[in-house]
């Protein structure tokens, strides 16, 4: 409870609805926003899907469903059967998200990762928070989970769950609404299309190969006309900077991989590597994969 | 980034970065069936090979 003195701040003459969330963007903890930038289209066209690495910092879900899984205030009443409020609830919800199942699979890295979360209205409401510099506006502080089992048997839009637990009661006391001019499907459009990428043959020292598999996502169909760029290693415990030399396309999606561990060696036994795909135009990201990783032998 | 669909190999431009010499060797270990020479090669990805000095 803040012990500070209250004023009347008059109302607004036009009344209207939040409506319900039907998205949400997760942005990397600590992401801050302009009033401007806020609602700029360019700047979330290059968080999604910039074709520079370090530059992709949201990705956003569209919502199916959801349930507010908020815990009730706690009210306390005294012997005297006077009642006041005990503390402060911090928001949560059990969001049902559009996508298939092996973009599900993929989400199963950000579990546990703290994430500022913008929500979205079917009202076309775009919902942060002030920061305390005022000048800045952010996502909700979060931490998500998934849920792992068989998929229900009565709804099927129920599929696809993910657990939002927000942190900070306080940024929903400084909430700000903003009223972009654009929907958030079309975020959504930003959304580079999925691939897959898996090993088919493991990493042999002698030649520094690895031959993997890229295919878009649910269909299977094999990615062709990928270049070298293209692959980029994440991460590495290699002794020096790991990274995809040349590739050779074999077709359907299959493509041999030189990685070299520095300028020309080999990746030792115990060594591994992160790998992602990814397909631009040159600013944008079109086509990105999951990150695949593979251990020496 | 879309690579020319015929050309089966292809190089990433980082490469470009060791000296020709270097380049040389790995391309002849790595890549033995190229259709480009290591000279060729080092030069589609941005290379440029040192002129010979003249007497």
């Amino acid at each position: 409870m803040d012990c500070q003195t209250g004023y009347f701040s008059g109302l607004s003459d036009v009344i209207c609805k939040l409506g319900k969330i039907n998205g949400f963007m997760l942005t990397d903890k600590g992401t801050t926003f302009t009033d401007a930038t806020f609602i700029t289209e360019s700047t979330h066209h290059l968080g999604i899907a910039s074709a520079t690495t370090a530059n992709r910092d949201s990705m956003v879900f569209p919502v199916l469903n959801y349930e507010n899984t908020t815990d009730d205030v706690t009210i306390q009443t005294s012997n005297l059967n006077l009642k006041d409020v005990d503390g402060k609830v911090v928001p949560s919800a059990l969001f049902y998200i559009d996508v298939s199942a092996c973009d599900y699979q993929t989400l199963k890295g950000l579990e546990g990762r703290l994430f500022d979360v913008v929500l979205f209205t079917d009202e076309g409401k775009q919902i942060g928070t002030r920061t305390s510099t005022l000048s800045t506006v952010k996502g909700f502080r979060a931490k998500i989970a998934f849920k792992y089992g068989l998929p229900p048997s009565d709804n099927g839009q129920l599929q696809y769950a993910v657990h939002m637990f927000f942190r900070a009661q306080s940024e929903f006391e400084n909430v700000t609404y903003a009223s972009p001019s654009y929907s958030f499907t079309d975020l959504v459009d930003f959304v580079p299309v999925g691939l897959d990428v898996r090993v088919t043959t493991a990493y042999v020292t002698g030649t520094k190969t690895s031959v993997v598999l890229v295919t878009k996502r649910s269909t299977g169909l094999g990615h062709i006309g990928l270049a070298a760029a293209d692959f980029e290693i994440l991460e590495s415990n290699g002794s020096a900077t790991v990274v995809v030399a040349s590739i050779t396309d074999n077709g359907l999606g299959s493509y041999s991989l030189v990685i070299n561990n520095g300028s020309a060696s080999a990746l030792a036994s115990g060594e591994w590597y992160k790998l992602q795909v990814s397909d631009d135009d040159s600013t944008y990201n079109t086509y990105q994969s999951n990150v695949m990783k593979e251990t020496v032998a | 980034m879309r690579k020319d669909l015929k050309d089966k190999i292809d190089v990433n431009p980082i490469m470009a970065e060791l000296s020709f010499a270097k380049f040389e060797k790995w391309h002849k270990n790595t890549l033995p069936n190229d259709e480009l020479s290591a000279k060729d090669r080092y030069v589609k990805i941005g290379g440029k090979i040192p002129k010979k000095k003249e007497d």
